[in-house]
């Protein structure tokens, strides 16, 4: 009873000016970016780091949070009104939210959507809330090994969220863990691979690699794209979404078994809210009864999906804040976020600085319920945003690219490595890289690297027959080969899913955003 | 199996597997211990580079979705590119002309070389993005922008 009164003593934390302002800020520009189809919240995120680098810890990371809840929900705005999945997370409710717009339906489909994903979000943040403290002490048993497995899990667990081959993750993430190489070596103070560049003898920073990796590779690829591309017109609706209750009653089951599938499948890595919509839509048209719509407009479907997609966004944090390994594309952005304002994960996040993990909880708990209240007023300007032709969008990310990495250290330097990475990027979105790995291998590479290193010399030269006596070591392996599993069978079940929906709806299902949009 | 022409995928991951071998090779003088990673890192690279090949060379059907994993030379990627060449004028000439003049320009510029051609979209966006950005940056965060001899 103790430890609930501590954890709500932090919801404190949130009442004051600065940090409504930071929550209000990051929901808003969540909305507005989720709700434009090309634009992700990771980006969002990203382009947030340097915009947030002189706030106080708790501060930048409520903006972050807030931005990834309300980036979710944005996304189902164009998904129904226009078919155009602005996220990822949001492909599955494209189907019925669509089929609902073009009967007439679009208020009930975004009405829905809004009460799934704000009460989804709400639970979500709450099982964050209550599960990441006691799960964080794990991390106390922890030696060299697990903390070398923990970096290699969280690898293979990003890699597998990539939509491409899982062995290109693998590569992606290989090369993030060479890149942390290149600098100089603390243990010997000897240059790695900087070329006598001197610039570079300090390491590759992580600011410059998320915004080039996620905001300027995007800026990129929208310019490739026909000037005046924009997905439709919007024409005038009445914009009353408050919920309306007989409504909720009736679509009560639905909303439940998609919420309960984003929780479950959030806190997995490698899982997130992109697969759990499918799972939750696919589980909705198995229990479907005669009369029922599904493909052409039926909104038992597109609650299940809304509820899935926001259910996850907490639950995704779980295994990021206990044990730096990231839920979703997302999460790697927000761990990214994490580290440059010097806090690590796990159990020492907990008990050094407590106030500023559970005021992040607290604020996304928050963000989700202001996403509620703005998208009420939002609502109709978030439609008209769907239609920003992408030949102004390219040079305004790129813009704010650029500028938002210069004023971090006034660094042109720094510009010229997001650049680079902006081109690395482009390029293994062409080749379906993953963006993500390559960040996280780049994040966890110094404590993989720390880990084997120690792992050496406490295992007198035999690091494997030292891991294998360890149990917490072995539950990492299995849980890597499950992981290696899961994903290797992952595209079949999606397939799978897609097939059973299919074979309902009749119709071709919505292309995806490309992976780096979670 | 198909007669089977080297394609784009697998110029990249060859390219990968060389530069794992470069890395391996410039890690083996490192003191200390630094060559743990570097080696584990390329090691990674170039044994899952060759799984990707033979992959691919296994599964002859997957050829057309090799062949369309190339970025074709399309005006798409032409377009890519010459908005690279314009960001990276664009961030060269903030140090002579200052900042807010060169994104003024660089906003005029950029569009219209990827083909928006109402003026009126560009102004409204230029009005609206630039004091937001003197507003934010220079006011709000105290952030030193690059000055030239304009502003």
């Amino acid at each position: 009873m103790e430890y609930i009164q501590e954890l709500f003593s932090y919801a404190v934390g949130m009442a004051n000016f600065d940090m409504f302002t930071m929550l209000f800020l990051g929901t808003a520009i969540g909305l507005v970016i989720g709700a434009i189809p090309g634009l992700s919240p990771p980006m969002a995120i990203a382009l947030m780091i340097p915009v947030s680098f002189h706030l106080p810890a708790e501060q930048a990371l409520v903006l972050m949070v807030s931005c990834y809840a309300a980036g979710i929900y944005g996304g189902s705005f164009s998904a129904i009104l226009l078919r155009a999945p602005g996220t990822s997370a949001s492909a599955a409710s494209s189907i019925e939210g669509f089929e609902l717009t073009r009967r007439g339906k679009a208020i009930q489909a975004i009405r829905v959507s809004t009460f799934a994903s704000v009460v989804g979000g709400l639970i979500s943040g709450l099982v964050l809330l209550l599960l990441a403290p006691p799960l964080a002490q794990v991390a106390l048993f922890f030696g060299p090994s697990e903390y070398f497995l923990i970096a290699i899990l969280g690898l293979t667990a990003i890699a597998s969220v990539s939509f491409g081959s899982l062995i290109k993750g693998l590569i992606s993430g290989c090369i993030g863990l060479f890149l942390a190489t290149v600098g100089i070596d603390i243990y010997s103070g000897f240059p790695r691979f900087s070329a006598g560049i001197t610039p570079l003898q300090s390491g590759i920073g992580i600011l410059p690699v998320i915004i080039g990796l996620f905001a300027f590779a995007q800026g990129l690829e929208l310019s490739e794209a026909k000037a005046h591309d924009t997905v439709a017109g919007v024409k005038k609706l009445s914009w009353n979404i408050w919920p309306q209750s007989r409504e909720i009653w009736q679509l009560r089951w639905p909303l439940i078994r998609g919420w309960s599938c984003g929780l479950i499948l959030g806190i997995i890595p490698a899982a997130g809210a992109s697969v759990a919509q499918w799972i939750a839509y696919a589980w909705e048209i198995q229990r479907r009864k005669p009369g029922d719509q599904f493909g052409k407009g039926e909104v038992k479907g597109l609650a299940a999906t809304e509820g899935s997609n926001n259910g996850s966004t907490g639950t995704s944090l779980i295994p990021m804040f206990v044990l730096g390994v990231p839920g979703g594309i997302s999460a790697a952005v927000i761990l990214g976020a994490l580290i440059i304002h010097g806090l690590q994960p796990g159990f020492r996040l907990f008990s050094n600085n407590p106030e500023v993990v559970f005021t992040v909880m607290w604020g996304f708990i928050f963000a989700n319920i202001l996403m509620g209240v703005l998208a009420i007023f939002m609502a109709r300007a978030m439609a008209y945003l769907t239609v920003m032709p992408k030949g102004l969008l390219a040079p305004l990310i790129i813009i704010f690219s650029i500028v938002g990495t210069y004023a971090n250290a006034n660094n042109p330097y720094d510009v010229l490595i997001m650049m680079g990475f902006g081109i690395m990027g482009y390029l293994m979105y062409k080749f379906d890289f993953s963006t993500a790995a390559v960040l996280l291998g780049l994040i966890l590479g110094p404590i993989a690297e720390n880990g084997l290193r120690d792992m050496m010399v406490v295992s007198h030269g035999s690091p494997i027959l030292f891991t294998l006596q360890r149990p917490i070591s072995l539950v990492l392996i299995a849980l890597i080969a499950a992981v290696l599993f899961y994903s290797s069978r992952q595209q079949k079940w999606e397939v799978d899913s897609k097939e059973t929906i299919k074979s309902v709806s009749g119709d071709d299902l919505p292309a995806e955003e490309h992976n780096n949009s979670r | 199996m198909q007669n089977r022409h080297l394609t784009g995928s697998d110029v990249v991951h060859i390219l990968f597997v060389l530069f794992g071998v470069w890395i391996i090779w410039m890690s083996y003088d490192l003191p200390g211990g630094g060559e743990m990673m570097p080696i584990f890192a390329a090691s990674g690279i170039i044994i899952f580079s060759i799984a990707q090949i033979v992959k691919e060379i296994g599964f002859a059907r997957r050829q057309e979705e090799l062949v369309r994993a190339v970025p074709p030379l399309s005006s798409g990627f032409l377009k890519a590119v010459l908005t690279l060449v314009i960001s990276v004028s664009y961030f060269a000439a903030t140090f002579y002309i200052g900042y807010f003049v060169a994104t003024t320009i660089y906003i005029f510029v950029a569009a219209y070389a990827l083909g928006v051609k109402k003026l009126s979209s560009m102004t409204l966006t230029a009005v609206i993005l630039v004091p937001l950005l003197y507003g934010f940056f220079i006011l709000f965060l105290g952030a030193h922008l690059p000055k030239g001899f304009l502003v």
